[in-house]
Order: C-alpha cells, then sequence, then structure tokens
C-alpha cells in the first residue's frame, strides 16, 4: 500500500473510475495515490475497478474524500489500528446504512485494500455483535447454523470457560 | 449476510481482542455461530489465556496432556477423567500465557472428582504437580508463545522447582519464540536459594545469554537471587546484556538490595 510517501497528484487533478457495472465516477488524483484501490490505474487517466459495483463505489468513495486530509497510519501496525476503538460521528451516520451495504463495503474495502475504511467497517459489525448469544447474532445476520448437535455441543464444552470472563 | 471471506470474518472478530483485554464471552458466542465463525474465532478466543481461578479452562488443558506429563500426577493419583480428543489443538494458538498456579488448580482439584479420597496427601505439592505438567504441556504445544507470565506458586514451593528451572530454561533456548518471560510475586525459601546457587541455576541464565530472540525480559526471580546471592559472574552477564531490557516491575527492591 501507498503510505502517501510519493503523494504526486495534486488538488486539482482528476481521474476517472469505473465501476465494473460501467459506472464512471472523477475523483481527486490524491484518493488513487492514497489508496492502492488503484491497483489498476497505471497512472492514466482512468482506472476500472473489477467486482465492485457503482452503488459501492459510490459510497467507498465519498468515505475516501471525506478522509483525504487524514495522516496515514502506518498500516503494518495492526496494533495501532485497533487501539483507536471509538468511532468518530460522521463515519458513524456514514455506516448506518443497510446491513447488505455495510457488508458490500467491508467486501469493497478489503478488496481494495482501503485498511482504515475496512477496520471501520469490521468494528462497526463486531459492536452489533457484542453480547449477543449465537442465536441472537445468526437470527440478526441472517445466518446458518451448519454445525451438527453433537459438534456445537463438543465445542461448546471445550469452550465454555470463556463464559466465566 | 453475505458471504464474508474468512479474511474479513477474522479482522471483524479480532475487534474483540484488544493489546489489554480479550472480549471472551462474545467470542465464545462468535464461535458457536457455524463452522467457518468457529475457525475465525478459535485463533483469537485462545491467543491469551490465564490459567488461574477458571476450573473449566484448566480442566480443558488437562486433556492435553500426553503419558510423560500425566505422570508426574501419578504420585499423586490424580486421575483425568477420559475427555475425548478436543476438535482443536487449542493451545497452538497460544501466544500469551499468564499462570497463576496459587488459585484455580487448588479449587479445580477439591472440585473434581480426580483425587483418590483415601490417599493422603499434601494438597500443595498436588498443586505444584498439576502446574508442572501444565507448563510442560504448553512448553510443548504453545508454538507460538510470545509472552509467558507466572504470578505466584509455581516455584515457590515446588519439589519440582529445579527441574521447573530447567524445562524452563529449555523452553528459552535459542529456537524459542518468547520474547518476555515474567516471574513474579515469587518469594523464595532458603532451601530455594541454596538449591538455586547450584550449578543449574549457572546453566539457566547461560540459556538465557544464548537466546538472542528475547526482546525484554522481567525476571524478578533472578534478580531477587542475584542480589540476595551475590551472583557477581552472573550479574554481570545478565547486567551487561539486558540492563536496557529488564523491566523491573515490582522487583525495584530486590535491586537496590543488590
Amino acid at each position: 500500500m501507498d503510505n502517501g510517501t510519493s503523494n504526486s497528484a495534486s488538488e486539482n487533478e482528476t481521474i476517472t473510475l469505473k465501476s465494473c457495472d460501467g459506472i464512471e465516477f472523477h475523483i481527486d488524483a490524491r484518493i488513487a495515490n492514497r489508496y492502492t484501490l488503484l491497483n489498476n490505474w497505471n497512472g492514466g487517466e482512468s482506472a476500472c475497478i473489477p467486482n465492485v459495483n457503482g452503488k459501492v463505489l459510490e459510497k467507498v468513495l465519498e468515505w475516501c474524500e471525506h478522509h483525504i486530509n487524514d495522516p496515514q497510519l502506518n498500516c503494518g501496525d495492526d496494533d495501532s489500528r485497533r487501539r483507536n476503538t471509538i468511532i468518530e460521528e460522521w463515519d458513524e451516520n456514514f455506516l448506518s446504512c443497510d446491513q447488505d451495504m455495510l457488508f458490500e463495503i467491508i467486501l469493497a474495502a478489503n478488496y481494495l485494500e482501503i485498511k482504515p475504511l475496512l477496520d471501520l467497517g469490521c468494528k462497526t459489525v463486531a459492536n452489533m455483535m457484542k453480547s449477543k448469544s449465537p442465536e441472537e447474532i445468526r437470527s440478526a445476520f441472517n445466518i446458518d447454523n451448519d454445525y451438527t448437535p453433537e459438534e456445537e455441543e463438543q465445542f461448546r464444552k471445550e469452550n465454555e470457560w470463556a463464559e466465566d470472563y | 449476510m453475505l458471504n464474508l471471506p474468512n479474511e474479513c470474518l477474522f479482522e471483524i472478530l479480532n475487534n474483540f481482542k484488544s493489546y489489554n483485554n480479550v472480549d471472551y464471552r462474545s467470542l465464545f458466542s462468535c464461535l458457536l455461530v457455524n463452522r467457518q465463525w468457529c475457525r475465525s474465532a478459535i485463533p483469537i478466543l485462545w491467543s491469551k489465556i490465564e490459567i488461574s481461578n477458571n476450573g473449566k479452562l484448566i480442566r480443558i488443558c488437562l486433556s492435553e496432556l500426553n503419558t510423560e506429563e500425566k505422570a508426574l500426577l501419578i504420585p499423586f493419583r490424580i486421575f483425568l477423567p477420559n475427555n475425548p480428543k478436543p476438535l482443536f489443538e487449542y493451545l497452538a494458538y497460544t501466544t500469551d500465557l499468564i499462570i497463576d498456579t496459587t488459585y484455580g488448580i487448588q479449587e479445580w482439584l477439591c472440585d473434581s472428582i480426580v483425587l483418590d479420597p483415601i490417599f493422603s496427601f499434601s494438597t500443595q505439592n498436588a498443586v505444584d504437580a498439576v502446574g508442572d505438567s501444565l507448563i510442560r504441556l504448553f512448553l510443548r504445544t504453545s508454538k507460538k508463545l510470545k509472552y509467558l507470565t507466572f504470578l505466584s506458586g509455581y516455584l515457590l514451593y515446588n519439589p519440582l522447582g529445579l527441574e521447573g528451572i530447567q524445562v524452563l530454561a529449555k523452553a528459552l533456548d535459542k529456537d524459542t519464540t518468547l520474547t518476555s518471560l515474567t516471574l513474579g510475586y515469587i518469594p523464595i525459601s532458603s532451601k530455594a536459594k541454596k538449591a538455586l546457587a547450584e550449578i543449574q541455576f549457572r546453566d539457566y541464565l547461560e540459556g538465557i545469554e544464548g537466546s538472542t530472540r528475547l526482546s525484554s525480559i522481567t525476571i524478578e526471580l533472578i534478580i531477587f537471587i542475584l542480589s540476595k546471592l551475590n551472583f557477581f559472574f552472573v550479574n554481570n552477564t545478565l547486567t551487561s546484556n539486558y540492563k536496557n531490557k529488564v523491566n523491573c516491575g515490582n522487583s525495584g527492591n530486590y535491586m537496590k538490595n543488590g
């Protein structure tokens, strides 16, 4: 990932991004320099982003634009990223979308290697799961239980110590 | 829910672990959601464990003992129940281990029916034997162990103390993954002091000296011994190698004594 050490794009430069469903976005070139999202951008004036549709790309780019002047963290330092447990109000509102969109954003941030947005999305989902029972989590996120009853019981027994904390 | 790849799920669940805290209850819920969640949650859940007053954790750890480790319990007539083999090699994921044998093990011994009721034994010796077997287990199975902390007990009254030190020394050889060893709150009896002054203790320190990967060492026990026994040979070695790296913790008084 580019840590911004060679952020050569100026404020007025723009590039065009095209989503997998053909929607074009004109964005500040500094965003492209900042995140490797633009893996496919080879310095030209346009880039195609496969795997991310226009609706999701629009949200991702909205986040990138809002955070364009944020200081860049050392992405290798997982601990320093995780220690920042507070979610800013703007980000909280930004991710107050429907659940499918939230997961689409996480997937896109992962694919485009936008670590701060990935962290933010993951933190938001984790907060939604906190203190919930397995049944509540399955129900909240519409997840199928593929355990056999015997398996589930054995995992429960082997890890029930964790309930005593 | 969309099918999240494992790496994203791991990132989500990793939020339940911060540098000083693990939300064990939430991780426990998550591992019971389904198989994919289980595979992501277990390495995080087991990454940091504390052997203290949690009998259930002690029970599951003891079910991983091998024959040699179980043999340590035979003199105390401690018979472990025949549990099925655990579904995961949980301890392989442990990077941060805290052992406090004063509590927990004794409670577990008294609560469980593993003891032969007609056999007369010293509870403390039995506790130490369980602690000893657990330490051997962790050093054998926790291949990613980085932070090892003994809060009390193990070397306190343990008749196997010297052997325990040798086990530790072995763990501190150049192949160790350990980067931090903390021995805290361990009062030393005169018997133990005498024993530690024997050659084995020098070997132990040489073992530490040869370990190039240890980045920080909190060894209150050693500092205590050095100060009390005026062990200048080893003191010089320790000072020259680790002066700036030793975290004195609560051992400040011991340092002054030296």
